[in-house]
C-alpha cells in the first residue's frame, strides 16, 4: 500500500468542484481514499488520525492538501498528477469543445455572437464615439450615442448616411430612450401603451413619460434625438425620422414632440412632418407660444405635465381641455401654512436642479410669475448668474451643467454637490424656497431620497440656529415600477417635510406662490 | 462591457480602492484589498448578499475571466481590471447591511420555538438526504458517523455548554479544535462556528452579559482564524462583527418573526456543497444557548430519549 501527499499552493476551488474531484480521484484505478482539503492545522490532524497521513504535514491554510492511497507508488503518482492537472485547468477553457469564450470587445465580435441584434448603444469618450457609430450603421445596426462631446460636423454626416439607409442614430449625448418597452440610459419604466414620444431632452422625456404613466396612459415607443438634432445644420433628422417611424407604427395613436424650440426653419419642417402624420401630435417646445404651434391634428402645450395630460386624453379619446395656470386646490392649501414659516427677508427661491429641462422649465414658469430669475440657463441673457457658486435672489441652477460635472458624476447619481448647494442656500438669510427636482429611474442614484434628506435636515438644523425655517419644495420623476419605487421615495421626502407636487411645473408654480 | 453593481454590502469601500484577484469561481471572484489586507467578493446572484460582496445580476458576467494576480482598482465608484474590458459601477447602488445583530430575538416564544423546530427538521432531512458527514442530530448526540461528524460533534457540544455559561474561554478552546476541519473551501468547521456567531448576535439583543460574551468570543475566533485559509477566514471576521450573509440573516429573521422557515433553511442550505447545511447547523445550535427550552440537546431530554454522561455546563453528553 503506497500513501503520498502533495500540497498546491494558493489554489482554491469551490466545495463541489473539490467533492468531484475527490471522487474522481477515488474512482481511479488502483485508488483506494483519496482526499483534497485546504491544509488547516486540523484538517492534517484529522487526517492523521484517519491514517491516511503518515507524516505531520506543516499547516499551510491556504494551500490545498491532495493525499491519495493506493495499491502502488506508480498508480498513486499518476493519480496526483492527474487531479493536479485537472485542478489547474481553468474551468471555463474546456466549456465548448476546447473553445474558450471571449467577451466581445468590437461591434463586429458583439453582432457575431448575438446576430439578431440591430441596435448598439455606444457610450465611449466622445472622440471615438462618431467612429464607432460610423461602424454600426456600416454593419446596418441602429445607433444610439449616449455619449457626448460629438461635434455637429461629425453628427450631420452620421444622420445621413443613417436616414440614407434607413436606420435611426438617436443623439449624440442622447441620455434617454425607451425602444420596444427598454428603458436605455437614464429613462424609467413606464407603461406600455400607445403614446409615442420623440424628445431633443432627457430630463423631458423622462418626465412626460413618467406622467403618462401616472396618468394612466402608456408608451409605444420613446426616441432621443440628442440635443443638436433640431438646431439648423442637422435640420432635425432624427426628429423628422422619428415622427415618421411613430406615424407608421399602428400602435402607435398620438405623437408627443418635446424640444426647446428649434430653429425656424426646422420647426416649419417638424410641424408640416406632424401635421401629415394624420395622427394627434401634441408638440411641447418649451417656452415656444402654444398658441403659435396649435392647428389640424397638433395641439401646442406649455409645460411638461401638459403636454403628458393632453397625450393621455388623446389617447383616450376625450376632448381636451383649457390646462389652468393656476395652482390646483390640493396645492394652494399648502402656501399659506409654508408662508407662516418664513421671517422677514425670506424672500428668493434657490431652485437646484439635476435636469437640464427641469430647470429651463423652471426658470421660464418662475420668470412670468416673479420677474427676474438667475440661472446658468436664463430665458434672457441679462440674467445670466455672475457666479454660479453664488445665488443671487431668485437663482435656478442646473447642475448637471458640464462645469459641475467635470471629474465627477452627474447629480442625478452623485448627490455630494447638490447637497452642499443645499447647505450653503440655507445660510443665506433671504432664501425663502429650495425648490428640487428628484429623478428616479435606471441610471439615476438607487435612493436620491436617502441621498437628500441628510442634506435637507443639515439645512434646517443651520437655519434654526439662525431662528429661521426654510421650505422646501420639489417634485419627483418617476413611476412606482422604477428601482427606486415612487412612493417610497415620495414618502421618505414628505414625512422629511418636503412640499410635493406631482409635477415639475406645479412645483415652480407653488414655489412661486409661496414667495409671491 | 459595463454593468451597474445591483448592491454592495457594507464592508465594501465606498468610492475607492486597489485590489487583487486572489480567487475565481464560477459566480464569484474574491480580491484582496491591499490597503487592508482583506478580501472583498464581486459576486454574481440575484438574491444572494454578503458583507463584503459586490452583487451582480447579469448572469453572463465573465468572471471566470479574471485570473488570480490580476489587478482591480475602484476609482470614483467604478471598478476595473487591469487589461480586461470589464467595468462594474458601484454610484448609487444600494448599501445592503445584515441586519443580525439587531434582531434581538425571542426564542422563549412558543413560534419561535417551533420555527426553530421545523428548521432542525428540514436540515437534518437534508443531510441525511445528501450523505453529509456531519449530521445535526448526530452532532448533538455524540452518534455522528463519519470521522468528521465524530470529530467535530464534541466541540460543538463544549461551544454550546460553555457559551451557556458565558465561559469565553472554554468557547474559544471549542472552536479552536473545529477551525479549519474539513473539506471545501470553508471548511465544515469554520462554517459552524459562522452559523453559531449568527445566532448569538441575534440573540444577543440588549443584554449587556450577552453582548460582553460575544465581544470576548468574537475576539477569541479573530485571534485562531489565522489558522484557516483567507476566503474561510473572511467570513469569520465578518461573522465575529455580526456580519452575515442575507441567506442566513433570513433564516434567522424568519425564525424569529414565524416567516417561512423551510423556503428560508432551504436557501440557506443551497450554498455550496455542505457549507450551507453546516452553516445552518452552527446556527440552529446558537440559537439554542441561552434558551433551555428549545436547545436541541434537552428537547430530546424533554420527551425522554435517553442521554447520560459527561456534563458540559448544564449539557449532559453520553460521553
Amino acid at each position: 500500500m503506497a500513501t503520498l501527499q502533495r500540497v498546491i499552493k494558493n489554489l482554491y476551488r469551490d466545495s463541489v468542484s473539490l467533492m468531484q474531484f475527490s471522487e474522481k480521484l477515488r474512482a481511479l484505478d488502483g485508488i483506494q481514499q483519496a482526499s483534497a482539503v485546504m491544509a488547516t492545522e486540523n484538517n492534517i490532524s484529522l487526517l492523521v488520525e484517519a491514517g491516511l497521513l503518515q507524516g505531520a504535514v506543516p499547516p499551510s491554510p491556504n494551500d490545498l492538501l491532495i493525499v491519495v492511497e493506493g495499491r502502488e507508488d506508480s498508480a498513486v503518482v499518476t493519480a496526483l498528477d492527474q487531479v493536479e492537472a485537472m485542478l489547474k485547468q481553468k474551468s471555463a477553457e474546456p466549456a465548448e469543445g476546447g473553445v474558450r469564450r471571449v467577451p466581445p470587445s468590437s461591434i463586429q465580435m458583439a453582432l457575431e455572437s448575438n446576430p439578431a441584434a440591430n441596435f448598439v448603444l455606444i457610450s465611449t469618450p466622445g472622440e471615438y464615439a462618431a467612429a464607432e457609430a460610423r461602424k454600426a450603421l456600416q454593419l446596418g445596426l441602429h445607433v444610439m450615442m449616449f455619449s457626448d462631446n460629438v461635434s455637429i460636423e461629425e453628427e450631420i454626416p452620421l444622420k445621413r448616411y443613417a436616414c440614407d439607409h434607413d436606420l435611426l442614430v438617436m443623439g449624440p449625448d442622447c441620455g434617454t430612450a425607451i425602444i420596444n418597452g427598454i428603458p436605455l440610459g437614464f429613462a424609467n419604466v413606464v407603461r406600455r401603451g400607445d403614446i409615442g414620444v420623440v424628445a431633443a431632452s432627457g430630463t423631458g422625456l423622462q418626465q412626460v413619460t413618467s406622467l403618462i404613466d401616472r396618468l394612466g396612459g402608456g408608451i409605444t415607443q420613446a426616441i432621443g434625438t440628442g440635443g443638436h438634432d433640431l438646431k439648423s445644420e442637422v435640420g432635425g433628422i432624427t426628429m423628422l425620422q422619428g415622427i415618421a417611424a411613430l406615424t407608421a407604427d399602428p400602435a402607435t395613436k398620438v405623437i408627443l414632440l418635446v424640444s426647446k424650440p428649434p430653429s425656424p426653419d426646422v420647426m416649419k419642417n417638424v410641424l408640416d412632418t406632424a401635421a401629415r402624420s394624420g395622427k394627434p401630435v401634441v408638440v411641447e417646445f418649451i417656452g415656444a407660444d402654444p398658441a403659435g404651434i396649435t392647428s389640424g391634428n397638433i395641439t401646442g402645450v406649455k409645460t411638461l405635465e401638459e403636454a403628458a395630460r393632453a397625450s393621455v386624453l388623446l389617447s383616450q379619446g376625450k376632448p381636451l381641455k383649457r390646462f389652468s395656470k393656476s395652482l390646483p386646490a390640493r396645492y394652494k392649501s399648502l402656501v399659506a401654512p409654508a408662508k407662516k414659516k418664513l421671517k422677514k427677508g425670506q424672500q428668493y427661491i434657490r431652485g437646484l436642479f439635476s435636469g437640464g429641462t427641469f430647470c429651463y422649465e423652471t426658470v421660464l414658469l418662475l420668470s412670468e410669475a416673479l420677474g427676474k430669475v438667475y440661472s446658468n440657463t436664463p430665458i434672457r441673457k441679462e440674467e445670466k448668474i455672475p457666479n454660479v457658486w453664488k445665488s443671487l435672489e431668485h437663482t435656478v441652477i442646473d447642475l448637471g451643467d458640464d462645469l459641475f460635472t467635470q471629474g465627477r458624476p452627474h447629480p442625478m447619481i452623485d448627490f455630494r454637490l447638490r447637497n452642499e448647494r443645499i447647505v450653503q442656500e440655507a445660510r443665506d438669510p433671504e432664501t425663502a424656497v429650495i425648490l428640487l427636482d428628484i429623478v428616479l429611474g435606471y441610471g439615476s442614484n438607487m435612493d436620491p431620497a436617502g441621498e437628500l434628506l441628510p442634506a435637507i435636515q443639515e439645512a434646517r438644523n443651520v437655519a434654526a440656529k439662525a431662528k429661521r425655517s426654510l421650505v422646501f419644495v420639489g417634485s419627483v420623476c418617476g413611476t412606482e415600477s422604477d428601482p427606486q419605487s415612487l412612493s417610497r421615495q415620495e414618502s421618505l421626502l414628505a414625512e422629511a417635510g418636503v412640499l410635493l407636487t406631482d409635477s415639475n411645473a406645479q412645483a415652480a408654480r407653488l414655489a412661486a406662490a409661496i414667495v409671491s | 462591457m459595463q454593468i451597474r453593481a445591483a448592491s454592495i454590502g457594507e464592508a465594501v469601500p465606498a468610492e475607492s480602492f486597489d485590489a487583487v484577484i486572489h480567487s475565481a469561481f464560477e459566480s464569484a471572484v474574491n480580491m484582496r484589498l491591499m490597503s487592508e489586507d482583506r478580501l472583498i467578493t464581486l459576486l454574481i446572484s440575484d438574491r444572494y448578499k454578503l458583507p463584503q460582496g459586490i452583487h451582480v445580476t447579469q448572469k453572463d458576467t465573465p468572471l471566470q475571466a479574471l485570473e488570480p494576480g490580476r489587478l482591480a482598482a475602484c476609482r470614483g465608484g467604478i471598478l476595473r481590471f487591469d487589461t480586461f474590458p470589464l467595468s462594474i459601477d458601484l454610484r448609487g447602488a444600494p448599501v445592503w447591511k445584515c441586519g443580525v445583530a439587531g434582531l434581538m430575538m425571542e426564542m422563549d416564544l412558543p413560534s419561535a420555538q417551533q420555527a426553530w423546530s421545523t428548521a432542525w427538521d428540514v436540515l437534518n432531512r437534508r443531510q441525511r438526504r445528501t450523505n453529509c458527514d456531519i449530521i445535526a442530530d448526530d452532532v448533538f448526540r455524540l452518534q455522528a458517523g463519519s470521522v468528521l461528524g465524530q470529530r467535530i460533534s464534541r466541540p460543538v457540544l463544549q461551544l454550546v455548554a460553555s457559551a451557556d455559561a458565558f465561559d469565553a474561554g472554554h468557547s474559544i478552546q471549542a472552536a479552536e479544535t473545529m477551525i479549519g476541519l474539513g473539506p471545501g473551501v470553508t471548511p465544515s468547521g469554520d462554517d459552524i462556528l459562522i452559523g453559531f456567531l449568527a445566532g448569538l448576535w441575534s440573540l444577543s439583543g440588549e443584554h449587556p452579559k450577552r453582548h460582553s460574551f460575544i465581544r470576548s468570543f468574537g475576539e477569541g475566533v479573530l485571534q485562531i482564524a489565522q489558522r484557516t485559509n483567507e476566503i474561510s477566514r473572511t467570513y469569520l471576521v465578518h461573522a465575529a462583527r455580526g456580519q452575515f450573509s442575507s441567506a442566513l440573516s433570513a433564516l434567522v429573521e424568519n425564525i424569529g418573526t414565524g416567516g417561512d422557515v423551510e423556503q428560508a433553511a432551504q436557501d440557506a442550505m443551497r450554498v455550496g456543497h455542505s457549507s450551507g447545511m453546516d452553516t445552518v447547523t452552527g446556527l440552529l445550535a446558537g440559537l439554542a444557548v441561552w434558551n433551555a427550552p428549545t436547545h436541541p440537546y434537552p428537547i430530546h431530554l424533554h420527551e425522554g430519549k435517553p442521554n447520560s454522561g459527561k456534563s458540559y455546563g448544564h449539557i449532559a453528553t453520553s460521553d
